[in-house]
């Protein structure tokens, strides 16, 4: 019997006004629970479709089991929903308030105090296989060194993504190699790097692929920040999403977080 | 101000995180000690700054009230340390950051 999508809701052809909820896949079923229970109210239906049609989309992809810390910091009704971990441990809130969250454009940061501690070590993933990233929906005020997502031990290797007011560039540092993009500090939209070898990683920002062929360092046990390079180094960005895992195609993940986003702003 | 008197003045969000409560290492480790009698996801951070003292943006306070994400760690603290918070402008508390260095 065929299903055809309604307003978010599932018609079973040829019984005319009845409707079941779709049958979300068993991960994002769990996911929705888990998000509706810590906001205390159900989501509607179609941000309930964005997160399973984003959750399938990545398992299709095959992307999915690359993601090991990760959290959609939108749709949610609630700040505690947002920080419901996709996938991975429950993140930890450094002072976050509710009122920083929007549930179309995620959660906003500030330059002294907010981040995120996502609970994943620098080094929990392969040193030359893996990945993080952030969407971005609205840029930092740039007048020092806003971070992303990362850490920059005092001792040890760089792993971070961060914007820097010099020609308003996207810094990273993938294992302690790094790459400097001139005018993409202040861009929206999903910035992420990844590394699948010992000397091949590649950065993505602004629908574009940057590749490179330094090798990498073995990286510590520090943890990573999000809204933050480890504790410090703040960002007043607004971000939506973030990951953190093995290597991955960054292009996919660009693509199926940004139709995420425009899912959910088109839902609320 | 301290922050005993800032509370009184129920300010609102906006107003809330242009300013800072500023507190010495012995309010720091009440703090923290406070937060480690429960598990919460929701902490309150202190950020170190560069005279020895401690911040936190005072728009924590928009969640100290009952079911606010910061409200079981608030209600357990002695109310009479409150007055040992002070309270100063966001602009003067960043000033005392410290610096980071650009990464190029």
């Amino acid at each position: 019997m065929g299903h055809i999508k309604i307003f978010g809701k599932t018609k079973i052809e040829g019984k005319t006004g009845f409707y079941q909820p779709p049958p979300y896949d068993s991960t994002a079923a769990a996911y929705i629970a888990a998000v509706e229970a810590a906001d205390g109210q159900a989501l509607e239906s179609s941000i309930k479709i964005a997160y399973n049609d984003f959750i399938v989309g990545c398992k299709s992809d095959g992307i999915w089991s690359a993601l090991k810390a990760s959290c959609i910091l939108a749709g949610a009704r609630t700040l505690s929903g947002a920080l419901v971990p996709l996938v991975g441990t429950t993140p930890i809130n450094n002072n976050f308030v509710s009122a920083d969250y929007n549930r179309r454009t995620g959660l906003k940061g500030n330059t002294t105090t907010k981040y995120i501690n996502p609970r994943r070590a620098i080094n929990a993933d392969p040193q030359n296989s893996h990945h993080y990233g952030v969407y971005v929906t609205e840029a930092p005020n740039l007048t020092t060194t806003r971070g992303f997502i990362g850490n920059a031990p005092s001792t040890g290797v760089n792993n971070f993504i961060n914007a820097v007011t010099f020609n308003n560039t996207l810094g990273l540092n993938n294992r302690n190699a790094a790459s400097n993009l001139p005018n993409q500090g202040l861009t929206t939209g999903y910035k992420g790097t990844t590394r699948s070898a010992s000397n091949s990683w590649s950065v993505r920002t602004g629908n574009t692929n940057f590749n490179y062929t330094s090798a990498s360092s073995t990286p510590n046990s520090s943890a990573f920040g999000v809204f933050a390079r480890g504790t410090g180094t703040f960002a007043d960005a607004r971000m939506s999403f973030y990951s953190i895992g093995e290597n991955l195609n960054l292009a996919l993940l660009d693509t199926r977080v940004s139709n995420l986003m425009t899912a959910i702003n088109a839902a609320i | 101000m301290n922050l005993q008197e800032l509370i009184i003045q129920n300010k609102s969000y906006e107003e809330l995180k242009n300013l800072a409560l500023v507190f010495n290492s012995s309010l720091k480790e009440i703090l923290e000690s406070t937060q480690e009698i429960f598990n919460s996801q929701h902490k309150a951070s202190p950020v170190e700054l560069t005279d020895g003292r401690f911040m936190l943006c005072a728009d924590l306070l928009t969640e100290i009230k009952a079911s606010g994400l910061y409200s079981q760690g608030f209600g357990l603290l002695d109310n009479d340390l409150f007055a040992q918070v002070e309270v100063i402008s966001m602009e003067e508390a960043s000033n005392l950051l410290p610096v980071s260095l650009e990464e190029i």
